[in-house]
């Protein structure tokens, strides 16, 4: 007989083996020693994945936007009666959120947050990571006119917000509304040269938001975060805080939010 | 299909199982986090294609390795959200063979990081295959319909991952100067 085959070698290896391939291994030192090997790696990739199990933090995280996707449950084929532009079961939807963040995010970030990352960045980031997916699976409003993109979430939210001036280097291309602390926020992509980015248009003042850096430019303060790997920067322009979020340098999102014209009033 | 709170529940219960492999995919822990939560909201979206009674591990292991094609696919259509290196589903080059006298021994000089970080320069589906099978334990004919391919497929394919991840090693252990170590 020949050297054993991969096929007659993953059967041994799975404790499955024909008889004859049974034998051969018993007899034949390459073919021992091929299992051997294959038995030691496998032994090592488990070894380095046994201790890999999710953090408190992260499941309270699935847990809750998992919540809140149930909660916000997408019936798009379904007239809804509208208040402020967002159908009856969204707002809900929304309360049910906010709810679940309540009791799920805030205890969260007394007991096992990291106190180096404020829990702002952390829901922006999951934020971030939604419209991601979203706009992956092709959910959100997409469009590469800022016009459009405004004009869709004026008619979701009652405002049109601020968008990028300069289309050269920050460029919309989809847009969607999405839950923050239980209100309903507006939230739209932007690509750079440094990568994608999220903008989210929240209410809440952004010295309310526990990021812990702040500086002056071109007359405005921002607030910033640069402990995580998805980096937040945030102003405030009108009614609206503006908050950029993404896994680029916190200057790349402060480029974008000093770029964004007034909304409309 | 299922009620959306026992899917709720049952995603919570096999969240270590979506994280290891989505770290074996990904190779960071902070992109596999972001990857376990997609394959959440993924399996709560699409809780009508569930059955009930139906192995749970198998279909959230599905949701996951789409959810990552799409989002790799996506990255190459947006720009580099994820690191252009990552977004490469690169194929196996052509590594010197190898052979090892003394596997165990070599494979304990790497850290876990460093397994890992090898694991990554396999082809998504060869690495996320041998995870299945070696770390999860899944029997092959689990893997084939995780993967959606034959059973024959998942046993080769098993195979080569193995050798592929073992040539990576030792070449890695070669420019470490393990394997000088070892030989003296």
């Amino acid at each position: 007989m020949t050297h054993l085959n991969e096929t007659q070698l993953e059967d041994l290896l799975a404790g499955q083996p024909e008889p004859q391939a049974a034998r051969h291994a018993e007899a034949c030192d390459a073919c021992r020693a091929c299992l051997d090997e294959a038995r030691a790696t496998r032994e090592r990739l488990r070894s380095t994945f046994a201790g890999v199990t999710a953090s408190a933090a992260l499941r309270a995280r699935v847990q809750a936007a998992m919540g809140a996707e149930a909660a916000l449950g997408r019936q798009p084929h379904r007239p809804h009666m509208r208040v402020f532009g967002l159908p009856v079961n969204r707002w809900s939807g929304l309360a049910a959120a906010a709810v679940l963040a309540l009791a799920v995010l805030v205890p969260l970030a007394m007991q096992l947050a990291k106190p180096e990352t404020a829990l702002a960045t952390q829901e922006f980031a999951a934020l971030h990571g939604r419209n991601l997916e979203r706009h992956a699976a092709g959910s959100m409003f997409a469009s590469e006119q800022p016009g459009a993109i405004a004009e869709h979430l004026k008619g979701r939210l009652g405002f049109a917000p601020a968008m990028p001036a300069d289309t050269e280097t920050a460029a919309v291309c989809a847009c969607c509304v999405q839950s923050f602390k239980g209100d309903a926020a507006a939230t739209y992509l932007v690509r750079t040269q440094q990568g994608v980015l999220s903008v989210i248009v929240i209410r809440d003042p952004p010295d309310a938001l526990g990021l812990p850096d702040r500086h002056e430019r071109g007359g405005k303060t921002y607030w910033s975060d640069a402990s995580a790997a998805c980096r937040v920067a945030a102003v405030r322009l009108g009614e609206h805080t503006y908050c950029a979020v993404g896994r680029v340098p916190v200057e790349s999102l402060v480029d974008v939010l000093a770029k964004l014209s007034p909304p409309e009033q | 299909m299922a009620d959306s709170e026992t899917l709720r529940d049952e995603v919570v219960e096999h969240l270590d199982t979506l994280l290891r492999a989505a770290l074996a995919l990904t190779g960071r822990r902070e992109r596999a986090e972001d990857l376990v939560q997609a394959t959440a909201l993924k399996a709560i979206e699409g809780a009508r294609t569930f059955r009930p009674g139906s192995n749970v591990r198998a279909w959230l292991l599905r949701i996951l390795r789409n959810t990552w094609i799409d989002e790799v696919r996506h990255a190459r259509v947006v720009g580099p959200t994820i690191p252009a290196e990552e977004a490469l589903l690169a194929g196996p080059e052509e590594p010197e063979p190898t052979s090892w006298s003394n596997a165990a021994d070599l494979l304990e000089n790497f850290s876990d990081e460093q397994i890992i970080g090898a694991l990554r320069e396999l082809p998504d589906d060869q690495r996320l295959t041998l995870y299945l099978t070696d770390v999860e334990g899944l029997d092959h004919a689990e893997v084939a319909k995780v993967l959606d391919v034959a059973v024959g497929t998942i046993k080769s394919r098993t195979a080569r991952a193995r050798t592929l991840l073992r040539q990576r090693l030792h070449a890695h252990a070669r420019d470490l100067g393990f394997v000088e170590r070892m030989q003296q």
